[in-house]
C-alpha cells in the first residue's frame, strides 16, 4: 500500500497519505482543507466539521467484502430531498472506488467516462435507458468531507443526480455539475455481507 | 458501531395529541398513530393525510413499536406495524430499522417468523409467470414457485417507508428455497424484490426478551427440516452405504475365490440303505477362506456332511453337527442344498464325504469348492442397515415436504 506523509500549510500538523492520486487531504487538527497538486500542497481554506452518525463504514478501519479488503481512507457527505448520503472513497487492490451509503443502502460504484451530451432534464423517472431503469432523480449539496479524496469536492457545492439500475443489481449514476458530468457505475451491496476487520 | 441503537425521538399526533415514538432516520414516508389511526406525512410537518378511526387495535401482536432485539447479528428496531390478510390466513409484517443496516421487515404468522430484507438482485425470469414445480434463479441460487396471492392491509401504526393505508391491496408472488424465500411485490406504484429468511421462535423470544411466544405447531412454508437423530444419522449412514456398496461389488466380482479341483474317491454301502460317497480335494492356500457348495435333488441326500484333513484324519467341517466348531454353513430345509465357509489349518489335501440314505449315483450331486475367497456378509449387511437408515430418513423429510407444499397455490 501506498504511504507518504504531507504537513498541513496551517497547522503544520503531520498528515497521512494512503492514494497516490489523492488530490484533497483535510486536515483533522485544523480543520483545513488541503489541495495536492504534484509535489506541492495549497491551502484551500476550511472545513466544517461532519457529525458523527452511526455508520458501518468508517475512515481507516479496514472491512472486507466478498472476499476483498478495503480501507475508508476518504468521505463526503451530500445531503438531499430526504436527508443524506455518505461517499466513501476505499482502497482497494486496485485503483480505488466509491462506496455511498443511504440508511442500509449500500453500494460499490467506480468513475467511467460519462456518455456524451448527457443531460439531467433527459433523465425522468421509470424511463428505460438501453436496459437501464431510472429509479431515482433529484438535487444534492456537499455537506463537507474529511480524509484524503481522489477528486476535489467543495462544501457547499451543488448538483442534480440520476441513479438508474438494471438486473443483477447493477447501478449507473450521473452527477451534473455546472462544469462537467460525472459518471460513476457499480453494483449494489449487502450490508450483512460486510465484515468491519479488528 | 453495529451496535449503535436508533435515535429516539417524540412527537404529538397532529390529530388526537397523543405522543409518538420515532425511531427510524430519513427515509420515512408515513407516521401513523397507533391511538387515533391518523396517517401523517414526516416529509410535511406531519400534516395529515387520512385518518381510519375504525381500525381496531392489535390484540395478538407479539412486539410493539420501539421493541429491539438483534436479527442476523445486527440491532434492529421494531418502527411500524402492518396486519395483511389474504389468501384465508392473516399475518403482521413489523417493519424494522437498524442506522447501520437499513430497513427490513419481521413477518410474524401463526408462530413462525420470516425475516425479509430488500435486494436489488432481479430473478432470471418473472414470478407472475411461474408454473407450480417451475424455480427461478437469483444470483445464482434457485428458489421453486410457492404462491401468488392478493392481499390487504387490515392494521397499520408507526413508522413506514411508504404510506400504507387500510384497505390497500398489493399482489405477492414467492417462491422458495427453505429456509430462504424470495418474493415480488406488485402495487400501483412499484415493484419490489425481497429476500426472506425463516427465524427461530426462539431466537425472536430471546432476542426481543419476549416473555411467552406461542411456539409453532404446523409446518410454515420455510421451516428448515430438522431431526435431531435421523437427519445426521442419516448423513454419517451416505458414505458407509456407498464404501460397502463398492467393497461388496468388488468383493462378489473379483473375490470369489479359485475353483478347486475335486476328485470322486470312493462310494461305499455301509447298509441299511446307506451309502457313503467320499471325495478329495487340495487347499494350496491355507488359513483362507474356502467355499463349499452342495447341490442334488434328493431329499436329506447331503446330511452328514464332513471334510477332514486327509492324512490326520481331523475333521475341519461337521455339518450333521449343530455345534459345528469351524466356519460357517447354511443347509435348506430338505437339506438338498449346503453352502459352508470355513478355513483349514494347513496346505494338503482334504476328503470330502457325506453319507445318504439312498444310493445316490455320484453325478446327481454337485460339488464346488473355491479357494482364497473374500467374504462379504458383513459388508453386506453394513449396507443393507445404511440404506434402511437412508430410506427411513427420506420417508420422514418426504413426510415433512408434503406439509410445506400442501397448501402451496398457484
Amino acid at each position: 500500500m501506498y504511504a507518504n506523509n504531507i504537513n498541513c500549510p496551517q497547522c503544520g500538523s503531520a498528515l497521512a497519505l494512503n492514494f497516490r492520486h489523492s488530490k484533497l487531504r483535510a486536515c483533522e487538527y485544523c480543520g483545513s482543507t488541503i489541495f495536492l497538486e504534484d509535489e506541492a500542497v495549497r491551502l484551500a481554506g476550511k472545513q466544517s466539521v461532519l457529525s458523527q452518525e452511526a455508520s458501518l463504514i468508517q475512515l481507516q478501519r479496514a472491512f472486507r467484502y466478498q472476499k476483498q479488503s478495503y480501507l475508508p481512507v476518504g468521505h463526503v457527505r451530500y445531503q438531499y430531498e430526504d436527508g443524506f448520503w455518505d461517499e466513501w472513497w476505499v482502497i482497494d487492490h486496485d485503483k480505488g472506488l466509491w462506496v455511498s451509503v443511504d440508511e442500509g443502502d449500500f453500494a460499490f460504484e467506480k468513475r467511467v467516462t460519462a456518455p456524451e451530451k448527457a443531460r439531467f432534464e433527459n433523465f425522468r423517472l421509470g424511463d428505460e435507458i438501453k436496459g437501464w431503469k431510472v429509479t431515482e432523480r433529484g438535487h444534492a449539496v456537499c455537506e463537507g468531507f474529511e480524509g484524503e479524496l481522489p477528486e476535489l469536492v467543495h462544501q457547499g457545492e451543488r448538483f442534480d443526480y440520476v441513479h438508474l439500475s438494471r438486473a443483477g443489481g447493477e447501478l449507473f449514476s450521473l452527477e451534473f455539475f455546472e462544469n462537467e458530468v460525472k459518471a460513476f457505475k457499480g453494483k449494489w451491496a449487502d450490508p450483512f455481507e460486510i465484515e468491519v476487520e479488528g | 458501531m453495529s451496535e449503535s441503537t436508533s435515535k429516539l425521538r417524540s412527537i404529538k399526533c397532529s390529530s388526537c395529541g397523543a405522543p409518538l415514538s420515532l425511531h427510524a432516520g430519513h427515509k420515512i414516508k408515513s407516521l401513523t398513530c397507533d391511538y387515533c389511526g391518523a396517517v401523517m406525512n414526516p416529509k410535511d410537518e406531519y400534516k395529515v393525510l387520512t385518518k381510519f378511526s375504525e381500525q381496531q387495535l392489535l390484540s395478538n401482536s407479539p412486539l410493539k413499536t420501539g421493541a429491539q432485539g438483534k436479527l442476523k447479528g445486527v440491532l434492529f428496531t421494531v418502527i411500524g406495524i402492518i396486519e395483511w390478510c389474504g389468501d384465508g390466513e392473516c399475518w403482521i409484517d413489523y417493519q424494522v430499522f437498524s442506522p447501520t443496516h437499513g430497513y427490513a421487515w419481521l413477518s410474524y404468522e401463526s408462530g413462525h417468523w420470516v425475516f425479509l430484507r430488500r435486494t436489488r438482485y432481479l430473478p432470471n425470469k418473472s414470478l407472475w409467470r411461474l408454473l407450480p414445480l417451475q424455480s427461478i434463479k437469483v444470483n445464482q441460487q434457485s428458489f421453486r414457485f410457492y404462491e401468488k396471492f392478493d392481499a390487504k392491509i387490515n392494521y397499520v401504526a408507526g413508522e413506514l417507508t411508504w404510506v400504507a393505508r387500510v384497505g390497500d391491496t398489493t399482489t405477492l408472488a414467492e417462491a422458495i428455497d427453505p429456509p430462504y424465500s424470495f418474493s415480488e411485490e406488485r402495487n400501483e406504484r412499484e415493484t419490489e424484490y425481497y429476500l426472506g429468511e425463516y427465524i427461530d421462535a426462539e431466537e425472536i423470544q430471546q432476542q426481543f426478551a419476549l416473555p411467552d411466544l406461542y411456539k409453532p405447531k404446523n409446518v410454515h412454508r420455510l421451516t428448515p427440516y430438522k431431526s435431531k437423530f435421523l437427519q445426521p444419522l442419516a448423513k454419517a449412514a451416505k458414505p458407509f452405504a456407498i464404501l460397502s456398496f463398492i467393497i461388496s461389488l468388488i468383493i462378489w466380482l473379483f473375490m470369489q475365490g479359485s475353483p478347486v479341483t475335486i476328485k470322486p474317491v470312493v462310494m461305499k454301502n455301509l447298509g441299511n440303505g446307506q451309502v457313503e460317497s467320499r471325495y478329495e480335494f487340495t487347499i494350496n492356500k491355507p488359513k483362507h477362506l474356502i467355499f463349499l457348495t452342495m447341490d442334488t435333488h434328493k431329499a436329506n441326500a447331503l446330511l452328514n456332511t464332513t471334510i477332514k484333513q486327509k492324512a490326520t484324519g481331523k475333521s475341519i467341517v461337521n455339518l450333521g453337527k449343530k455345534n459345528a466348531k469351524t466356519g460357517t454353513y447354511r443347509i435348506d430345509k430338505r437339506i438338498t442344498h449346503v453352502e459352508s465357509s470355513f478355513i483349514v489349518p494347513k496346505a494338503g489335501v482334504y476328503s470330502l464325504s457325506f453319507i445318504a440314505n439312498t444310493q445316490l449315483p455320484v453325478k446327481k450331486v454337485a460339488v464346488t469348492i473355491k479357494e482364497n475367497r473374500v467374504g462379504s456378509r458383513y459388508f453386506f449387511w453394513l449396507l443393507l442397515l445404511s440404506l434402511a437408515v437412508m430410506i427411513f430418513s427420506f420417508v420422514s423429510r418426504s413426510s415433512f415436504e408434503s406439509k410445506r407444499w400442501k397448501l402451496a397455490g398457484d
